[in-house]
């Protein structure tokens, strides 16, 4: 069963048009990565599926029904961002109570035991916490909740290396005790492409791609060597990036299965994989130009 | 598979009424510290006359929770519009719910705060009488004119001053929130009717529509259909925002 179904979907606010015509779906039980660039959509995207937003155009299913305004949808989902507005009124421990009880699947006890781990005292109040602990406490929010559609967006903002590490490693082996669908967005493709099972790359508001994790990683490769051969050799092939290093050398990233290892071998061409984080990259360059145009 | 849980709206909205009582909090303190300054205010009774003979001295003090009541019902309107606002707005928001049911948990939520600051804007009034039986020597012959059948209305009436107030502070909010421009014309408009007419028409209506009715059931009535009426307009009118938040 598909949790997730987007058919066209378009999101205008004002002006702008953040999102356009970006058609997907996303089966039951499977951990995805939504990542872009800042401004990419990604954050219209989720708060659309989480119900907060209405699409301007388009046609959006969350477990079969349409997100906006649905109670059924908002008891099985739960959004978890950096803009999360907790009441100062309330202790850490009390807010914990209180999201226990809207949320039919919450497990109290893995929140507490979470909450003692990440070292918060129980009656800390949440607008005292520093960006990074707050974030650490919404995280544990939306895993505890267990809901069978869990959204963070961009949760590891502000958090400290080790707290990367384990909230990732939380997530996952939460995941693979009570499997549901996952969406993760991140700038940081290479800290989360271990737990993903497949990536959304938006780009300026468009669908740039929607793979299976092991094939982005294997989508394209790297070629090095004397810019005179390498341009040859990627004549009329699908070149998503070129950068020239050193006087004489270039290094071109192609698709991967335009490449003859032998006949690269040959013309004295060294051929190494792209990260699957490097390749996002790649694909969502502003223009032709790099950062080095800017200071010419 | 998973299977998926659904919710009736009652219950989330009887959960989101109680999680606000607690989150909320602030309201009730900001209602007790305006009604000990009413208190303070009135600590000498809102009329004061001496009368002095050979005999005795004489000293009129009339209590009322006039004061207390006046701040509460501006409480009561400044607190519905606050609900409104972006901050509180993106908080209503946080956990299960959607606009029926976020709708339906304030006005359960300013319901409440109603009760509260008719009844305890009532009670002020006995503050000042016991302060004054604790502070001063003279002896105290206390005449109180109500029946208690009449105080019990008078707190009705109260709390229903006070939701109405709610009511429009919170339709305001909504309007604040949805369009700016109709939001500032409105009360630009209302005090240019009232010079434009010249103090007739409108606001004479109103008053006698609502404060000189006389008979108690009626009033009760009257009030209950103009708040109905005002969320309903406030609920319709935040549907046709595009964001939850």
């Amino acid at each position: 069963m598909e949790a997730i179904v987007c058919e066209g979907l378009t999101k205008k606010q004002k002006q702008l048009t953040t999102l356009k015509e970006v058609s997907f779906s996303i089966p039951e039980n499977t951990i995805v990565g939504v990542v872009g660039r800042n401004g990419a959509g990604k954050t219209t995207l989720l708060k659309i599926l989480a119900g907060l937003w209405r699409a301007s155009a388009g046609n959006v299913h969350v477990l079969g029904e349409n997100p906006f305004n649905s109670l059924y949808v908002s008891t099985n989902t739960i959004y978890i961002s950096n803009e999360m507005v907790l009441p100062n009124s309330l202790s850490l421990s009390v807010l914990l109570t209180e999201a226990g009880r809207f949320y039919p699947r919450w497990n109290d006890d893995l929140a507490r035991r979470l909450v003692e781990y990440f070292g918060f005292r129980g009656n800390d109040l949440y607008t005292q916490l520093s960006t990074g602990k707050r974030n650490t406490f919404n995280a544990i929010i939306g895993l505890s909740s267990r809901c069978p559609i869990t959204i963070f967006d961009e949760p590891t903002t502000g958090m400290d290396q080790a707290v990367r590490n384990d909230f990732y490693r939380a997530l996952l082996k939460d995941y693979l005790q009570v499997p549901r669908t996952i969406l993760l967005s991140s700038h940081h493709l290479e800290e989360v492409e271990e737990l993903l099972e497949a990536v959304l790359l938006l780009d300026r508001g468009k669908k740039q791609l929607y793979l299976p994790m092991d094939d982005v990683k294997h989508e394209a490769v790297g070629l090095t060597g004397r810019t005179e051969m390498v341009y040859t050799y990627t004549q009329a092939k699908t070149v998503f990036y070129r950068e020239s290093i050193g006087m004489d050398t270039t290094y071109t990233v192609i698709k991967a299965n335009q490449v003859d290892m032998e006949k690269a071998k040959q013309l004295g061409i060294q051929v190494t994989p792209v990260s699957a984080s490097d390749f996002c990259v790649y694909l969502t360059r502003a223009g032709k130009g790099a950062i080095d145009d800017v200071f010419q | 598979m998973m299977s998926f849980n659904n919710i009736s709206l009652s219950s989330i909205v009887w959960k989101q009424y109680q999680y606000k009582q607690k989150s909320y909090v602030g309201m009730y303190m900001s209602l007790m510290v305006l009604q000990l300054i009413a208190i303070l205010i009135s600590i000498e009774g809102t009329l004061y006359t001496g009368e002095t003979t050979d005999v005795f001295t004489l000293n009129m003090h009339h209590y009322s929770a006039d004061v207390a009541f006046f701040f509460t019902v501006i409480w009561g309107g400044i607190s519905a519009t606050l609900l409104t606002t972006k901050g509180y707005w993106v908080e209503n928001f946080m956990f299960v719910t959607n606009r029926l049911s976020n709708h339906l948990a304030n006005i359960m939520l300013l319901t409440t705060v109603s009760i509260v600051g008719g009844i305890t804007a009532l009670l002020t009034k006995y503050v000042n009488v016991v302060m004054h039986y604790m502070l001063r020597d003279e002896p105290i012959i206390q005449i109180s004119t109500l029946e208690s059948s009449e105080l019990i209305a008078g707190v009705l009436a109260m709390i229903l001053y006070i939701l109405f107030a709610c009511a429009i502070g919170y339709v305001y909010g909504i309007i604040l929130q949805w369009n700016r421009f109709i939001a500032i014309v409105i009360p630009v408009l209302l005090v240019g009717l009232n010079f434009g007419l010249g103090y007739i028409g409108l606001y004479a209506t109103m008053y006698d529509f609502y404060l000189q009715e006389t008979s108690f059931l009626l009033f009760i009535i009257k009030v209950l259909v103009t708040i109905t009426g005002l969320f309903g307009l406030a609920i319709v009118l935040s549907n046709r925002k595009e964001e939850l938040k």
